[in-house]
């Protein structure tokens, strides 16, 4: 196997394009003219094609004339069937990409890069979905509960063995739908809490049909939040098939020759992809070295890769990733500025390190690109509603505490100190690039004004002060809030602190309570509930306001400020620890329930804003700042990588900028 | 002295059993477990959280949901019936496969580290006792006291920045990419050596400065002695007799914590192994005890336990074999 340094990777000019026969590479320069006059066509960028431009990567041409592999037009989809990525420029074979992953919790990254293959597509900007993906397309019927799925005939698993609709019926039936492995069905296959039913009409389509109209279906198949998620084309099923006690009697048995608890175990082992490289997947590139193995963990090529350029050449570009297995993020600071990455924007991309990292740039060779949050706000303070001591919870509960601790808080003041002045004071309001900003919501009781704050907190019943000048609950004990941060941003606990002293102003004693993450979570599930206040990031907001809905109303795990409605919600009030929720709130649900029955968009959008209306009028919780654009580094020799592009764990960032069209170039 | 040693073996059943159920409880102790942790993470890196079902099935799956004394019996009585250490939730892969992969670099650079610090300490303690108060004693309490006070990860840091800075080397782990999965060959073990002093040096500092101020201070001691005196009068040549008579007696100070060092065999330098990207047992063991994974964690500190406990055997025979009077007494 060849290993390449890095900083020597081959490098070829966008000009000239690596031509490989019989083992020798040749480099041929193009003529700008030459090729118009044949109507060879063009590359994006308004260069000619060459029409000896090879569509496979050498390697793969050698095992082919080596009589190891099917030629390249056996291995693609047939033609109309092959899923054409448009790029700013034509590409050219070879290349390591050199990566960091900070060992196996952080497997999505890997995912991320590696992975991003949902049955249908949304375009890398984010802003339209429904485009042809693994699936070429999905037809749905007028009431929306019928949904014909076309796939790509021809398409291959990376060993080789055709994807039929035989893998769908499997993922539906055999997987999604098997309690042994998932407890109760995931929600794409459920509308109105009830299962659907799919159907092979022959090879290559397959129906699924819903009990009740299904009008977030395209939506949800257009991106996976994770490996896990309900990819209907996750599940190779002539490979998955002899870990499932149903096809295999042994299965049992094979779990436990491998030293697994029970089959469930074994399942779970063999189909987590970065572990596994015997697991045929439908990703660019195949995992060769696991990464619960050795300090690098290395994908290659799948020669069995679906999709081709504009210019008809399989992709991806690149013919091997190395990601190095690196535990501590200033370890890899210093590989980004020492220009080891080549494409990196987790961990390590904070404002603080970014002059560091800007300073770097030229002997580094890289650059920076914007990475356009999703999110809406630098810290968001919740208070528990449902806080077990329930006089404290009512005063949590009184918009007018809530609207004076807004206003007894400096948010310029903390931009200024804490955030390199990048920011601008905001609530928990949806992002100003979004379709449903509201100024006004964003900008309510922002204001820093202690007076303002002082005639809130009065009018919420809290006159009373201690000789400290605190201010009294109603039972004569002094107010006291214990705010949960935890060490995730650095920046959470200094911030907190500025607000604390203001607080102290008008007579509200907080304590900044720094702890653990893992403590963190586990004071504020809805079971423990033993969090007064704590501090999360805005999550949601632009791009996915409809789908990040935490800060918008109590919808699950992450509504911090009031985890007993908010298991009401997605429990549908079932839950053990679910408390029903007031007028307000309960509105709410009621609409969110309603939008992924509604077929039209527009009216989805419709019920959405209404959502928001709730939530502003309500102030659930208490935003203070807007984000700035974060950045990725870029190696200067990697090309098709846009200038900016949003963020989104719901979207796996980068993998909807698509990873196999990069390339190496001068 | 035979009696003796079967005595010692025979009371380290006992301590062995106290201290993994004592380690297995520590584990156990702090709110939440490996699932708590592994949503925190995910959550952390913004990749969303478990479904409620997910973490169920979960918790069925690993048995977290058994009492804690169930845990353990299970856990102990595979590492005694069938020496399974268990799985690593984390790496979903058994302990003791883990531990093979990382154990023979640890070792290597842990005997290394303690070579280092011997040859280093011995000479410069033996001179500075020989020539106490000289600026060359100064000089070396001097260094050994900054290696002994400056963090170690610390230094690992500013070592790396340097090298970056001035040299442009890829910083952190062992190899440099060509070699990091390549096979064993003489080409890979050259390229060990470029990168092994870096943590054998950072290592070393700390444990030299100890050594160098215990084994003085026992050779001042020493050296007034009257039987000194008595043999330097008869005309015996100052450095012979150095380092015949009081260095000895001076280095039971190296003996006595041989104990010490075996742990540090496996445990190694966490912090320091994590900033250097050194793929020793360290750091594992500092992940599994961040994630809670306890298996992993449990049968580090365990293997740690029982070296301490063999370490130290090991130092009582070595002592007995060096110090008479220590022999006389059993």
């Amino acid at each position: 196997m060849q290993h390449t340094n890095v900083g020597q990777a081959p490098r070829i000019s966008r000009r000239q394009l690596l031509q490989a026969g019989g083992g020798t590479a040749a480099l041929v320069t193009l003529s700008l003219a030459a090729c118009d006059a044949d109507g060879e066509g063009t590359s994006p960028d308004g260069e000619a094609v060459d029409p000896n431009r090879p569509l496979e990567a050498p390697e793969l041409t050698e095992r082919v004339e080596a009589g190891d592999l099917p030629p390249l037009e056996e291995r693609l989809p047939v033609e109309a069937d092959r899923l054409v990525v448009e790029s700013a420029a034509l590409g050219v074979y070879g290349g390591v990409y050199h990566g960091a992953v900070a060992d196996q919790g952080d497997s999505p990254w890997l995912e991320r890069v590696i992975a991003h293959e949902p049955l249908l597509r949304y375009d890398p900007n984010l802003d339209e979905f429904g485009l042809p993906g693994a699936l070429k397309e999905v037809t749905v019927n007028d009431t929306a509960t019928e949904f014909t799925l076309h796939l790509r005939e021809g398409m291959k698993w990376s060993d080789g063995e055709p994807v039929t609709a035989e893998d769908i019926m499997f993922a539906v039936n055999d997987v999604f739908l098997n309690t042994d492995l998932h407890g109760s069905p995931l929600s794409l296959l459920l509308s109105g809490g009830e299962a659907c039913t799919a159907e092979q009409i022959d090879e290559y389509t397959v129906t699924l049909t819903y009990p009740h109209p299904k009008g977030d279906f395209i939506e949800e198949i257009s991106r996976v939040a994770n490996a896990v998620a309900a990819n209907l084309l996750f599940f190779p099923k002539h490979y998955m098939e002899q870990f499932l006690p149903d096809y295999n009697p042994d299965a049992e048995d094979i779990a436990e020759e491998a030293g697994f608890g029970d089959w469930t175990d074994y399942w779970v082992d063999r189909r987590d992809w970065w572990n596994n490289p015997e697991r045929p997947v439908l990703y660019p590139w195949i995992i060769t070295d696991p990464l619960n193995e050795g300090n690098v963990t290395v994908a290659e090529r799948n020669p069995y890769y679906w999709k081709v350029d504009s210019g008809g050449a399989q992709l991806p570009y690149i013919d091997r990733l190395e990601f190095e297995v690196i535990q501590e993020e200033e370890v890899m600071l210093l590989k980004a500025v020492n220009g080891e990455l080549d494409m990196h924007s987790r961990h390590f991309n904070s404002d603080a390190n970014k002059p560091v990292l800007a300073d770097g740039r030229e002997s580094g060779g890289y650059h920076f690109v914007d990475v356009q949050p999703t999110s809406m706000n630098r810290m968001i303070i919740a208070l528990n509603m449902n806080h077990q001591d329930e006089e404290l919870a009512e005063i949590f509960r009184n918009k007018d505490f809530r609207v004076g601790l807004s206003h007894a808080i400096n948010r310029q003041d903390i931009i200024d100190t804490v955030y390199q002045r990048q920011g601008e004071p905001w609530q928990a309001a949806p992002h100003p690039e979004s379709p449903f900003y509201d100024e006004e919501f964003a900008k309510q009781f922002t204001e820093f004004d202690l007076d303002l704050a002082n005639s809130h907190l009065d009018a919420a019943g809290l006159t009373d002060k201690d000789s400290d000048g605190f201010r009294l609950r109603p039972n004569g004990e002094r107010l006291r809030i214990n705010l949960d941060v935890t060490n995730l941003f650095p920046e959470w606990a200094p911030a907190s602190d500025l607000i604390r002293q203001t607080w102290a102003e008008v007579g509200v004693d907080m304590q900044v309570n720094t702890i653990e993450r893992s403590l963190f979570y586990d004071r504020k599930t809805a079971e423990a509930n033993e969090h007064d206040a704590n501090v999360w990031a805005g999550d949601g907001g632009l791009k996915i306001e409809m789908l990040e809905q935490r800060w918008w109303f109590p919808s699950g795990g992450e509504s911090n400020f009031a985890m007993k409605w908010a298991e009401y919600y997605s429990t549908r009030g079932d839950g053990e620890n679910a408390v029903e929720p007031p007028e307000a709130p309960m509105r709410q649900m009621e609409l969110a329930w309603q939008i992924p029955q509604e077929p039209d968009p527009e009216a989805q959008k419709e019920l959405f804003r209404e959502i928001l209306q709730i939530a502003k009028e309500q102030f659930y919780v208490i935003g203070i700042a807007l984000p700035t654009p974060g950045y990725a580094v870029v190696k200067d020799t990697l090309q098709n990588v846009p200038e900016s592009f949003p963020d989104s764990w719901l979207h796996m960032t980068p993998g909807h900028i698509d990873p196999p069209i990069w390339f190496f170039s001068e | 002295m035979l009696r003796y040693i079967a005595r010692r073996l025979l009371i380290l059943i006992p301590t062995l059993a106290a201290i993994s159920l004592v380690t297995f409880i520590v584990i156990q102790l702090p709110p939440g477990d490996y699932l708590t942790t592994r949503v925190a993470q995910l959550a952390a890196q913004g990749d969303g959280s478990l479904s409620a079902q997910e973490l169920d099935r979960l918790t069925a799956r690993y048995g977290l949901d058994q009492p804690v004394y169930v845990q353990y019996w299970t856990w102990i009585s595979n590492i005694v019936m069938h020496g399974d250490f268990g799985d690593s939730f984390v790496y979903n892969r058994s302990v003791g496969a883990l531990l093979a992969e990382r154990l023979p670099l640890t070792i290597l650079l842990s005997v290394l580290t303690l070579l280092f610090i011997w040859a280093v300490s011995f000479p410069i303690g033996v001179y500075s006792a020989m020539r106490q108060y000289s600026a060359g004693d100064y000089t070396f309490t001097f260094l050994g006291y900054l290696g002994l006070a400056v963090p170690n990860f610390l230094i690992a840091l500013v070592l790396m920045w340097l090298s970056l800075t001035y040299f442009g080397t890829s910083v952190g782990g062992l190899f440099s990419p060509e070699y990091r999965d390549a096979p064993w060959s003489l080409a890979k073990f050259g390229d060990l050596l470029t990168h092994i002093w870096i943590p054998v040096v950072i290592w070393g500092t700390a444990g030299t400065a100890a050594n160098i101020r215990v084994l003085r201070a026992n050779l001042l001691d020493e050296l007034r002695k009257p039987y000194v005196t008595a043999a330097r009068a008869r005309g015996m040549k100052r450095g012979l007799l150095t380092i015949k008579y009081p260095v000895r007696v001076a280095m039971n100070p190296f003996f006595s914590t041989i104990g010490w060092i075996l742990p540090g065999l496996i445990a190694a330098d966490a912090i320091t192994s994590q900033v250097l990207n050194l793929s020793t047992t360290g750091p594992l063991l500092l992940q599994a005890l961040l994630a809670q994974d306890m298996y992993l964690a449990g049968s580090v500190l365990l293997i740690s336990a029982l070296l301490v406990i063999i370490g130290t055997l090991i130092s009582d025979l070595a002592l007995a074999w060096l110090d008479p009077r220590v022999r006389l007494r059993y």
